[in-house]
């Protein structure tokens, strides 16, 4: 075995990480060069002033990009070396020619040309210029050639061989290798999609421009360009996809099937699976919806030939791990010094699948000894998971077919000369800006996922191409990028929105928009965007007026009521409705007695703020979709990675119930701020200076979790009250994964009718709550007050939970962890308000509310495990037969692992390093449980502690801990519980590997419950546990 | 067209040019960075010095790409060993890079004084750190590196990030230092004229010496501190790449020794200290274009020194000698080695064509007036 699986999989996730993150700025790069020189040739042969401004334009937004596509490039470059190390040796003789290729061929072009595009206007001739931005695109395509060679060649590769002297692969036909008819498919499709990506950018912003009515001819000119250049492009994108299902029939068909969730060999021509729902683990796809034919039509351009199924590939890999073996043990002896023709002759002849039998060094060192077993398991390794290939090759898919009709329309309208009517189509197109980027990080995702579980597919496994290095290194530099990435994006997306909104004024040719309004000089973007968005208030008229007003800083029904309250005492007033939701208070009044300005006034006095009204402007709408979806992205892959990472589904202890507790704070906090966000600009003083405000925060902070804390002790105690059973268990977690469900969908403000959801306190404590929080300018009260915001939907489900874990200790612990979570966000939220654009905290609370609905979900589904657990295992549900388990039938796997979930909260030894053996005697029956590993006497220790006891609880009649494993239905238990002390001895003693409890009983009815029991454990620890007379059976 | 042993050796000399195309260009544009925030005072002065390399840094620091792809091409193993087992230092460098591609690109996108306050102390960031952690590097290549192979070629490193930080490779990470900076300032002397002018003529006046008397003390500490290995037994030179199949003594003859078997190798260090000492001279003589050259061929008979020092090896171990990387047994095949020289041979002289054109077009010199004239089109 080479290294642990952290080290690779920390290495693989960086490099995802880097590669899906460089690959953010490459494809604009390659696209807008082209458009660039597109755009200049049209200048130079016409000469009109407006296509040189274009140009430029279009340049300043590459040129922010393209600083991004350099730092983030190099990283790339490196880390083949500092991550890759075996990886690098082992291809080096072929991959490294070609980066060094792409280093004299493409970066001294394009990085040379750049600067000279930039600030060499005035210096050359039009013409020699026009040389310059060609060869600027020239480079950028000729980069992307080089490194899809190289990359088809770990996809596809040909032209090398290993050498047994030198242990490594070598190039033996440089032709093969460049004529790769994956990189040649593949370099077309991914430049291809780059100048997709660059037509959509300057199409939707051009689209933009025209929907504000701003400098027309500009972008009438810069959206035809880029509808005519990205309607061929995406066709070739679309057809050359095609194509390289086509060879990836050919050569990769394990992807392939794995995208076709196809796992076994259809007769052909196969059909195509349109949707469905991969199972990874039954195997089989559910619900699949077929389009007969297509897919052995694409993949074989025939009707007669296979397309061979996941498990049919397995078969076969297996066979050539097998051969691998023997190409392995061959080469030991090469390398002993056994060069004799015979040894020579064996390894040359299987020297082709040797990759098959590195696959085993995962398990094992002895290669050429493994097992059956160890066999099968890598070949089952070289299945790739399928359903995040099958998800994100049809969202692909999608946006490109999606794209593929805006470019044909906008393609179309322009040749008939009607596009700038066609409103509709414009707003496709700045909705549209994110598809490209969706589709070439899915395109990347299914290309190189799916080579899992190779580097260079067939040739060398990724477990072994990592460097030798610590996790420690690896969270050093994935802290690091992560920072640094973050920080950078933030920056370029501020500058490029910031560009983008000024348009082609930032040249300062006297020409364009903002410089005909704004004087002369520098327009900074806040002018930019008060210039753009409009006022929408109304002149005043005499007699009753109605009015909506959009009101910044209601966070709950308590603020409704506050404003409402407010404005009622001001004469003329008819009718006045705050809704928080929407952020807006109604209100009609009579123009003659009171003036809107007195309304303001009292609505800003108790300090909410009236926000001028805007439009939503598709300017808004573009930055919404980006940021929604960067938000979604970031958040939630924190989320979901950090989730992995402590292992959620493998072992549930309770530090994992803390970290889900802090999950579910931190993801609230971003509400938190939105709805009491208001509270902490209560009591920061303007004036105050950065250490009384660090310490405001702080007091805050504490005592807002010390409140939050107590109360939540204070509900434990009061489900200490009410007898807790498992069902109930069951239910308090459905409940509360419902809150939160409803919560979320609460945050998202889709459903106006749902803010009603949840409890609420009398308006008189709200409105005291919220106004006497409002007021306050001690961080102290505002704090411990935070605690009694009962009408807070997250914090309601916390309570709800706490109450059901019926102990005011575990109650005060998930309450101070889900408080000590939300403080990140909330504490952060100066930084945050004044980081992101406007606009962006209510996305902020959008990706929090989907998250929170996962989160929901999630819990809901335990709530109904636990709840099933609790009835009898469904006969229809027994399925998975795991050997003979002698009379016991295995329960379902759901309930399995429901019953491993909740051993673990229970036993404090690890199900999946003992056995347990439960054999029934005359008289009663005897449990053994035994560590696997002799050795471990950690586990021994464990076994030994816990078993004595449980004993002495069963005694005593505590069978308080199978009940909390096994729930209040397990046969036998009841009647065990209600025996006399001393009808039943549980007696234990030292086994040497683990422990033993007799169970003996002289009541025939007691020795059948004990029997009754043991059956039920056989059956819900199925994996763990085994019969007696059949110890030697395992599995 | 050539056996594998003289391509090896045509290799060696390729990369010792790829890394002498990365000093010298790369070299000024580190100085310059590092010196921006020191000799420039007000934004204006600051906007003259970013633009002297303004359109050309990015074109230069693919010396640096192409150093490190030309490695991997050529010395796989240097390549993975060096990387991963350097590997804290490594992403040092890394981050610190990060830094000049958007700020240079960023910083003169908005006029915020804050904003472009930090950008130029991001650029002289991204300006020091590289040039120290190189020097660095070289120290330690100078000294061996803690790693070994095992069986399967696979390189363990077994030294930690603060283990290279030793005294005599952070003199030579001083010493990188103080020759890129001696090396921005004549180069902006060069490009400059008026206060920024006469400001990098007094960094030239400092920095020169400085850097010679750092080179005498650091020449010594290797002739009389630090051993040198020396190979026992080793296969043809035109043996198939396997570093495992030699015996290396920890400790042979001596670096100053190996100089004295191969006079001709003098030639090297006595080009390093002439070049930067006709540099200094030159630039207090006012000849700019005098002074770049000679502190290139300085720079060049530098690293020349520790390439001649070093041959055959290419990376030493220091806790197992027989795992150090040769150029006889760490290459790459013949065929990729023919392949990557034609192609060598055919781009370099391009490349370095039209290198040369885009100087010649973006040449002159930068003063205020132009900077304040062009405040839209100049960094």
């Amino acid at each position: 075995m080479i290294s642990g699986d952290d080290v690779v999989n920390l290495s693989r996730l960086q490099f995802g990480l880097t590669a899906l993150y460089h690959f953010l700025f490459v494809p604009l790069t390659l696209g807008l060069t082209f458009i660039l020189a597109i755009m200049e040739s049209v200048y130079v042969m016409t000469g009109r002033e407006v296509y040189k401004d274009m140009v430029k334009f279009w340049g300043k937004l590459f040129g922010i990009n393209f600083a991004m596509g350099v730092t983030t490039g190099l990283t790339l470059e490196f880390q083949f070396g500092t991550n890759w190390a075996y990886y690098s040796h082992y291809v080096g003789d072929i991959f490294g020619p070609l980066l060094a290729s792409e280093g004299w061929m493409a970066f001294f072009l394009e990085s040379t040309f750049v600067g000279l595009f930039f600030f060499g206007w005035d210096r050359l001739s039009k013409v020699q210029h026009l040389t310059v931005t060609w060869l600027l695109a020239l480079g950028t395509s000729l980069s992307a050639l080089w490194i899809l060679i190289a990359n088809g060649w770990m996809q596809h590769p040909v032209g090398a061989e290993f050498n047994y002297e030198t242990l490594r692969m070598e190039m033996v036909s440089f032709a093969d290798v460049f004529f790769n008819p994956v990189a040649q498919v593949k370099f077309v499709h991914t430049v291809a999609a780059g100048y997709v990506t660059g037509s959509m950018f300057v199409l939707g912003i051009s689209s933009w421009y025209l929907l504000k009515n701003r400098d027309i001819g500009f972008a009438r000119r810069s959206f035809s360009i880029a509808s005519a250049f990205g309607l061929a492009s995406v066709l070739s994108v679309i057809v050359l996809g095609d194509e390289s299902g086509y060879t990836s029939g050919e050569t990769q068909k394990m992807k392939l099937a794995a995208i076709e969730a196809e796992w076994e060999t259809e007769k052909a021509p196969a059909s195509f699976t349109l949707v469905g729902i991969p199972d990874q683990v039954e195997e089989k796809t559910h619900w699949a919806l077929k389009i007969p034919f297509a897919l052995g039509l694409i993949a074989t351009r025939s009707v007669d030939e296979d397309v061979k199924g996941l498990k049919t590939l397995r078969e076969e890999n297996a066979e050539r791990i097998r051969n691998g073996m023997v190409a392995y043990g061959e080469l030991q002896k090469l390398r002993a010094g056994d060069k004799s023709p015979e040894t020579r002759q064996k390894f040359a002849e299987h020297k082709a699948d040797l990759g098959y039998g590195l696959l085993l060094k995962k398990y094992t060192n002895e290669v050429t000894n493994a097992g059956n077993d160890l066999i099968l398991k890598a070949a089952n390794d070289t299945i790739p998971r399928v359903a995040p290939l099958f998800w994100t090759f049809r969202v692909m898919v999608i946006s490109g077919f999606t794209m593929l009709f805006i470019f044909g329309m906008a393609f179309y309208y322009c040749a008939t000369r009607v596009a700038d009517q066609k409103r509709w189509l414009m707003k496709m197109a700045v909705l549209g800006i994110p598809l490209p980027w969706i589709a070439a990080e899915t395109g990347w995702f299914v290309a190189e996922y799916g080579r899992q579980p190779w580097t260079i597919s067939g040739v060398l496994p990724t477990h072994i191409s990592v460097s030798s290095l610590s996790t420690d290194q690896l969270w050093f530099s994935i802290a690091g990028f992560v920072f640094f990435y973050t920080v950078l994006l933030v920056i370029e997306v501020y500058l490029m929105l910031k560009y983008i909104r000024l348009g082609p004024s930032s040249l300062h040719t006297g020409r364009y928009h903002f410089e005909n309004s704004a004087a002369v000089g520098y327009v900074s973007a806040t002018q930019a965007s008060k210039a753009s968005g409009g006022q929408a208030f109304v002149k005043p008229a005499a007699g009753l007026v109605s009015r909506q007003m959009r009101i910044e800083g209601m966070h709950c029904t308590g603020c409704e009521t506050v404003i409402e309250e407010a404005v009622k005492q001001l004469p003329g007033i008819h009718r006045v409705k705050a809704r928080f939701a929407q952020g807006v208070v109604d209100v009609e009044f009579d123009n003659a007695q009171v003036r809107l300005s007195d309304i303001v006034g009292a609505i800003e006095r108790k300090h909410y703020r009236l926000v001028a009204e805007q439009t939503p402007t598709l300017a808004g709408r573009l930055l919404n979709a980006s940021t929604f979806l960067a938000l979604l992205a970031l958040i939630g892959g924190v989320t979901w990675w950090g989730k992995n990472q402590m292992g959620v589904l493998s072992q549930l202890n309770a530090q994992m119930g803390d970290a889900v507790l802090l999950g579910i704070g931190f993801l609230t906090g971003f509400h938190c701020i939105g709805m009491c966000g208001g509270f902490i600009v209560g009591y920061t003083a303007a004036d105050a200076s950065p250490r009384q405000r660090a310490l405001g925060h702080a007091v805050y902070g504490a005592s807002k979790t010390l409140s939050y804390t107590v109360i939540g002790a204070g509900f434990g105690l009061l489900g200490a009250i009410v007898t807790i059973t498992p069902t109930m268990r069951g239910g308090v977690a459905l409940a509360s994964g419902i809150f939160l469900i409803l919560f979320g969908l609460r945050m998202l403000n889709v459903f106006d009718g749902l803010r009603r959801v949840g409890l609420r306190m009398p308006a008189f404590l709200a409105r005291r709550v919220a106004a006497e929080m409002r007021q306050s300018h001690s961080p102290l009260t505002t704090g411990l007050l935070t605690g009694l915001l009962l009408g807070c939907g997250p914090l309601q489900a916390m309570y709800v939970l706490a109450a059901g874990t019926g102990n005011p200790m575990e109650g005060a612990r998930m309450l101070f962890f889900f408080g000590l979570g939300t403080l990140p966000a909330l504490l952060g939220f100066g930084f945050f308000a004044n980081l992101l654009p406007k606009g962006a905290m209510q996305h902020i609370f959008r990706v929090s509310g989907l998250l929170v609905i996962v989160m929901g979900l999630m819990m809901s589904n335990r709530g109904i495990g636990i709840l099933r657990a609790g009835a009898n295992a469904n006969p229809d549900m027994m399925m998975h037969g795991h050997g003979s388990m002698g009379h016991a039938q295995p329960a379902s796997p759901a309930r399995l692992d429901e019953v491993a979930e909740r051993g673990a909260h229970v036993m404090p030894f690890a199900l999946d390093k003992t056995t347990h053996v439960f054999s029934q005697t005359a008289s009663g029956g005897r449990q053994n449980v035994i560590a696997k590993d002799a050795h471990d006497s950690a586990q021994i220790e464990l076994i030994r502690q816990h078993l004595s006891a449980i004993a002495k609880g069963f005694a005593q009649g505590d069978f308080s801990g199978p009940l909390r494993i096994h729930g209040e239905a397990m046969p036998g238990l009841v009647a065990l519980q209600a025996a006399k002390p001393g009808q039943v001895r549980f007696d234990y003693q030292d086994l040497p590997d683990g422990g033993r409890i007799d169970y003996t009983a002289d009541d025939p009815v007691l020795v059948e419950a004990i029997h009754r029991f043991f059956d039920a454990q056989l059956s819900d620890h199925a994996h763990h546990a085994m019969p007696g007379h059949q110890m030697m059976h395992g599995h | 067209m050539f056996d594998y042993e003289t391509i090896r050796i045509i290799w060696w000399l390729f990369i010792g040019l790829v890394a002498i195309g990365f000093a010298v260009t790369e070299g000024f544009d580190f100085g310059i960075g590092a010196l921006l925030p020191f000799i420039g005072r007000t934004d204006t002065e600051r906007r003259v010095i970013i633009n002297t390399v303004g359109a050309t840094w990015e074109g230069n620091q693919v010396w640096l790409v192409l150093l490190g792809g030309a490695i991997f091409a050529v010395w796989p193993p240097v390549y993975a060993t060096l990387f991963s087992g350097l590997y804290a230092a490594m992403l040092l460098v890394l981050f610190a890079l990060f830094f000049r591609p958007a700020g240079f690109d960023y910083r003169s996108k908005i006029q915020n004084p804050a904003w472009r306050e930090a950008w130029d102390w991001a650029l002289f960031v991204g300006g020091a750190v590289p040039p120290i952690l190189f020097g660095v590097l070289v120290g330690n290549l100078i000294l061996g590196i803690p790693f070994h192979l095992d069986h399967d070629l696979r390189s363990f490193y077994t030294g930690s990030f603060f283990g290279l930080l030793n005294p005599f490779a952070l003199l030579c990470g001083v010493i990188g230092l103080l020759f890129t900076l001696f090396h921005g300032a004549i180069y902006l002397k060069w490009r400059t004229e008026g206060v920024i002018h006469e400001r990098a003529s007094k960094a030239v006046a400092v920095f020169g010496p400085l850097l010679l008397v750092l080179l005498v003390v650091a020449t010594a500490w290797v002739i009389f501190g630090i051993g040198r290995p020396e190979i026992t037994a080793m296969p043809s030179t035109d043996a198939p790449s396997n570093p495992l199949n030699k015996s290396v003594l920890a400790v042979g003859g001596g670096w100053l020794t190996h100089f004295i078997n191969h006079p001709w190798m003098l030639s090297a260090p006595a080009l390093a200290v002439g070049g930067l000492v006709v540099a200094w001279l030159l630039a207090k003589q006012t000849s700019s274009v005098g002074a770049f050259i000679a502190s290139s061929i300085g720079v060049s008979g530098l690293l020349l020194t520790v390439g001649f020092g070093l041959f055959p090896f290419l990376l030493i171990s220091s806790t197992e000698p027989n795992s150090s990387l040769t150029l006889w047994d760490a290459t790459s095949s013949h065929m990729t080695l023919a392949l990557a020289f034609w192609i060598t041979v055919v781009f370099l002289p391009i490349v370095l064509l039209y290198t040369r054109w885009v100087y010649k077009v973006m040449w002159g010199s930068v003063t205020e007036a132009k900077v304040l004239q062009d405040t839209h089109t100049l960094y």
